[in-house]
């Protein structure tokens, strides 16, 4: 067992990381401290560079680092942050470096760890993806319009209602749901329902919080957002949990409406479906910060 | 005949100082092996091995000279060749078939820790009958023959496999050490003291006899010993390790730490302290001047945790918080001080602006009386409003005040207003007062919501809160597969919340005998969680026997299936058809592997099995040996040779089709053995994804016939009749001529 002072001293170090609203189950605290490194970085520290492997996450107290990436413009974080994630989960070479501008303590683990971790407190995992979606979204009012890539070209949608094949490959083909296995996308397709949109029709009118997600199959959706929306994306980005937005569609469509609740049950016992979206998620908020530090003079975000 | 022993003593004397002075081999490494420490310091399983192979060595040495002696004293002089000519000529016969034939399999079959005990057991029961027969030439011949044909066959094999879970550094330094010097000192000290024996008068075959039986019992011993240092250097080597329960306890260096932290102008760091505090039951440790700080999530999680401790010394400052600015501390504020009895306040509050803090006042001022709440004209009022936020301030109150038989009406009204739908809390709250009121007429109404994502926590709390009624209920709920799915499949976890011997055999038998897939997943679930928090319920070694040989079972018939199913070339691969079948089995054999881990969860709560299945899925091959070693030892008896048999083919190191082959072996029925026969079985598979993606696929490949073949069983399942309608549609209007 640690010494006392020393466990003690790196679970209040976690807990801080958590915040008041999020409760981490003892037994996370307890490995977590197990298994983290401690260590106190100097000004010019590199954290990591770019290219390497994605091997460890950080976790960085009162912190302050440059992102660098050779021939990209760079950006700041400032203050309480969790690093290095965004590589791991997507599981490739570190796409920035990371520089350490002032002297902070910092700890870091092994990203297997980390993964092992959220893998076996997956009923907390939803939550977790909730609330991350939900503080992208409300990054995506300081981007400049367009806030979303254009919808690549979509085909028109078929005469008769989808086949369940149909339904599955549509999912399929979305990239918040690109890690999730076929398993876990049958299971999304068969609690899928079917809407046919005519042009111009309503999808959404943003007076409440949607109760599904909309993933569209055929055609576009536009949101008042303002974003446009085609194959295999889900309406709203990571705004999709969010009340606000109007949808409706510019060509004949036709969208897969997932009730949340499948979704998040779902998660709950698929963890590929957790990491998916949270991959998607980590990989949009990159999106999002790196469109902000092309528009501004080295953003820093805290 | 002294003499040949003293020589031969002699000469295994001089080997056994040899081999411990000799400069080879372990030379190099000599300014390492300092500054590591001896491996046999660093791993005690290294002292019992070289514990075991002495004994054994001594063994077999008196063995060998028993027979000798025996032989010298029954057969002539001059047919003593011809005798040990035939004689071994047998035995290496024996010890060929045994290695060829029996060593393999008996280990697979007792695992190594029980196959290490095999030699030794064989040999102290034929020593016993050689002393108790008065050394028959049998007996003799028996005890010989079981030591020609095992120690070079099942002894060699099951000791060779204990140095498997020890680090490569380590094996390589002790290994020849315990078989030269260790080996060799014991057969030195051994053939001394039979010339000693026989030089005092003691040499008789009755004597030697009986330090046989002493020398073959301590070997056994040993070999009965060492599964548990085997299996703890497993744990080692796959990094996972018996959980450990410990707590850190708070010495004073922690506590100054700690009391360092609540001095934070950081409000996490504070909130973190707080927390570990009260974690660590030490909640009085938190001085109630915290309640001057200026962060309103410091206050609000202070007075949270004032209000489920016994101080009362907070009170006088958590008075002042009723006036804070932040409705959050002065919701948190009443109602710790309401949960003390601090009751003045309440006039205070009665008319704040928040409607939550109000309506939490108003309740906890009617409850004095013990009439019915809702005719309180002040509660009438506020029920009549649409507010949300007055609902949650009055459930927190009768939450908090014990729900009395006069808050019963303002329960039942609110259980059938369509407003508490809307919002989580809300519906939270309303399971938190029901269960305080242990009333089981709400079992229903909490039964019913167990389907919504909505305060399932609290809903679960308030049923078990609500105790036999509602066990009952939810068994009834899930034992009944008429019930929706949506619902059913909550109910395991919902039922391990009861923490009983009875819940456990409800979530066994649902695992066993339910239809519905998920339903089954879902009660193994929570079966784990229940077993994981109370290990003292875990089901019988029979009944894990029986799921996991099932869920291994299973994972070999996909496998079986898989390997059909794999892409011809490149572009088949990328055929959307191919991938997501393909995909599919893959996914479902891993969740069958997944399942199987749980099993072994179930049964043996106290390892850690997450690191056994990520090294049995690994790319490290000597990790996966390791884990595959690990679970043969644990596994190890009667009651799981079918699961160990069938684990054995999931994961040795083999290519797919050979895995397939040796699968072939333990399943029940034949697998199939070409594609058109696996496309067969899984058009008729009982899972509709796996059919569907099937019929897709042979459509797509164009096995029509085959699917036409199946479209007897097709009819009754419309998702795979509306695929191959598409198919045929499309083909048609493919066919037909275009008009311009």
């Amino acid at each position: 067992m640690l010494e006392s002072k020393v466990a003690i001293s790196r679970e209040l170090f976690l807990r801080s990381f958590f915040g008041a609203a999020v409760s981490p189950s003892s037994w996370t605290i307890d490995r977590l401290t197990r298994i983290i490194e401690e260590s106190e970085v100097r000004e010019g520290d590199v954290l990591f560079r770019e290219g390497d492997a994605p091997d460890r996450i950080y976790f960085v107290e009162n912190g302050d680092l440059r992102v660098t990436r050779e021939g990209a413009p760079s950006f700041r974080y400032r203050g309480r942050w969790v690093l290095g994630i965004i590589d791991l989960l997507a599981d490739r070479p570190r796409r920035h470096t990371l520089t350490v501008t002032k002297p902070s303590r910092i700890a870091s683990v092994r990203g297997e760890d980390w993964l092992d971790i959220i893998e076996e407190t997956l009923d907390v995992a939803k939550d977790a993806v909730s609330a991350q979606l939900g503080a992208t979204a409300r990054l995506y009012a300081k981007l400049p319009e367009p806030r979303f890539p254009p919808p690549e070209a979509s085909p028109p949608p078929p005469a008769l209602r989808l086949t369940l094949f149909e339904r599955l490959l549509a999912f399929f083909d979305s990239p918040i749901l690109r890690r999730a296995g076929v398993q876990t996308l049958s299971i999304l397709a068969e609690s899928s329902r079917e809407i046919r949109l005519a042009a111009g029709e309503t999808l959404a009118s943003g007076a409440s919080r949607p109760e599904d997600a909309y993933l569209v199959s055929h055609g576009e959706i536009a949101t008042s957002q303002p974003g446009r929306f085609g194959r295999g994306t889900f309406v709203g980005g990571a705004a999709l949990l969010s009340a606000g937005w109007e949808a409706r569609a510019t060509v004949p469509s036709v969208v897969l409406a997932l009730p949340f609740e499948e979704w998040f049950d779902a998660m709950e016992e698929h963890f590929d479906l957790a990491r998916s979206a949270m991959t998607w998620n980590a990989l949009e908020r990159e999106r999002i910060y790196e469109a902000l530090a092309s528009a501004g003079d080295e953003p820093t975000f805290e | 005949m002294a003499t040949l022993i003293l020589i031969a003593g002699g000469i295994l004397l001089v080997a056994a100082m040899a081999s411990v002075l000799s400069p080879e081999g372990d030379a190099p490494e000599e300014p390492k092996a300092k500054a590591d420490g001896s491996p046999f310091e660093r791993e005690p399983l290294l002292t019992r091995i070289a514990i075991l192979v002495a004994l054994a060595t001594a063994t077999v040495l008196v063995v060998d000279y028993l027979f000798k002696l025996k032989v010298a004293r029954t057969v002539p002089p001059a047919e003593l060749g011809q005798f040990f000519a035939r004689f071994y000529t047998g035995l290496n016969a024996l010890s060929i078939v045994v290695q060829l034939g029996v060593a393999g399999w008996l280990v697979r079959r007792v695992g190594v820790a029980a196959a290490l005990g095999f030699t030794p057991f064989l040999l102290l029961s034929f020593a016993s009958l050689t002393l108790f027969s008065g050394g028959a030439l049998l007996a003799v011949l028996a005890l010989k023959a079981t030591d020609g044909g095992l120690r070079h066959s099942i002894h060699r094999v099951s000791t060779e496999l204990l140095y498997l879970p020890v680090p490569a550094s380590m094996r390589d330094r002790a290994k020849p050490f315990i078989d030269g010097a260790v080996a060799r000192s014991s057969q030195a000290i051994v053939a001394g003291a039979l010339l000693g024996l026989t030089m005092i008068g003691l040499g008789s075959g009755r004597t030697i006899g009986m330090v046989l039986i002493g020398l073959a019992a301590a070997w056994l011993a040993v070999a009965v010993s060492m599964r548990k240092p085997y299996l703890a250097l497993f744990r080692r080597s796959l990094a996972t390790g018996a959980i450990d329960e410990g707590v850190t306890e708070l010495d004073l260096a922690s506590a100054e730490v700690l009391v360092e932290r609540m001095a934070s102008a950081e409000p996490f760091d504070v909130i973190a302290a707080m927390n570990v505090l009260a974690g660590k039951e030490r909640s009085r440790l938190i001085p109630a001047l915290v309640l001057h700080h200026d962060d309103e999530q410091v206050l609000a999680r202070a007075l949270e945790i004032f209000a489920d401790s016994d101080r009362t010394d907070w009170i006088p400052l958590g008075e002042r918080l009723v006036r804070h600015g932040s409705e959050r501390v002065r919701s948190a504020a009443i109602r710790a001080l309401a949960t003390h009895g601090a009751t003045p306040v309440l006039e205070e509050v009665a008319n704040d602006a928040s409607p939550r803090v109000r309506a939490y006042a108003v309740a906890c001022m009617a409850a004095k009386s013990e009439l019915d709440m809702t005719l309180d004209p002040r509660v009438r009022a506020l029920l009549e409003g649409d507010s949300i936020e007055s609902r949650i301030g009055l459930l927190t109150a009768v939450s908090d005040i014990g729900a009395p038989a006069s808050t019963r009406n303002l329960l039942r009204m609110l259980t059938e207003d369509p407003r508490v739908e809307s919002s989580t809390e809300l519906v939270s709250a309303l399971a938190s007062a029901i269960g305080r009121s242990r009333d089981a007429s709400f079992v229903s109404w909490l039964v019913g919501h167990v389907e919504k994502s909505a305060g399932r926590s609290a809903i679960r709390a308030a049923l078990c809160a609500l105790g036999e009624p509602a066990f009952e209920a939810v068994v009834s709920a899930l034992e009944d597969t008429k019930n929706p799915r949506r619902l059913r499949v909550h109910l395991p976890r919902t039922l391990s919340r009861f923490a009983t011997r009875r819940a456990a055999e409800v979530l066994v038998d649902r695992v066993t005998h339910d239809p519905d897939g998920l339903v089954r997943y879902k009660s193994m679930r929570g079966l784990g969680r229940l077993v994981a928090d109370h290990p003292e319920l875990r089901p019988k070694q029979r009944v894990i026997e029986s799921l996991l040989h099932r869920n291994v079972l299973e994972h070999l018939r996909l496998l079986t299936l898989r390997v059909h199913v794999a892409p011809r070339d490149e572009r088949d691969a990328d055929e959307p058809t191919t991938r997501l079948l393909a995909g599919l089995l893959d996914d479902k054999m891993e969740q069958s592997l997944e399942r199987a881990f749980r099993v072994l969860k179930i049964g043996y709560p106290e390892e850690d099995l997450h690191g056994v299945h990520t090294a049995a899925l690994g790319k490290d091959k000597r990790q996966r040996a390791n884990a595959a070693e690990f679970l043969d030892t644990l596994l190890a008896g009667p009651d799981h040779v079918a699961s160990r048999t069938a684990l054995r083919v999931v994961l040795d190191d083999l290519p797919a089709p050979e895995r397939a082959e040796r699968a072939a072996r333990v399943l029940p029925n034949p697998p199939p053995r070409t594609r058109e026969e696996a496309l067969e079985a899984l058009l008729d598979d009982a899972d509709l994804m796996v059919a569907t993606l099937a019929t897709e696929y042979a459509l797509r490949h164009g096995d029509v016939a085959l699917v036409a073949a199946a479209g007897a069983a097709r009819s009754q399942r419309p998702a795979l009749v509306q695929s191959a309608c598409r198919f045929f549609l499309k083909e048609q209007a493919a066919r037909e001529p275009r008009h311009a």
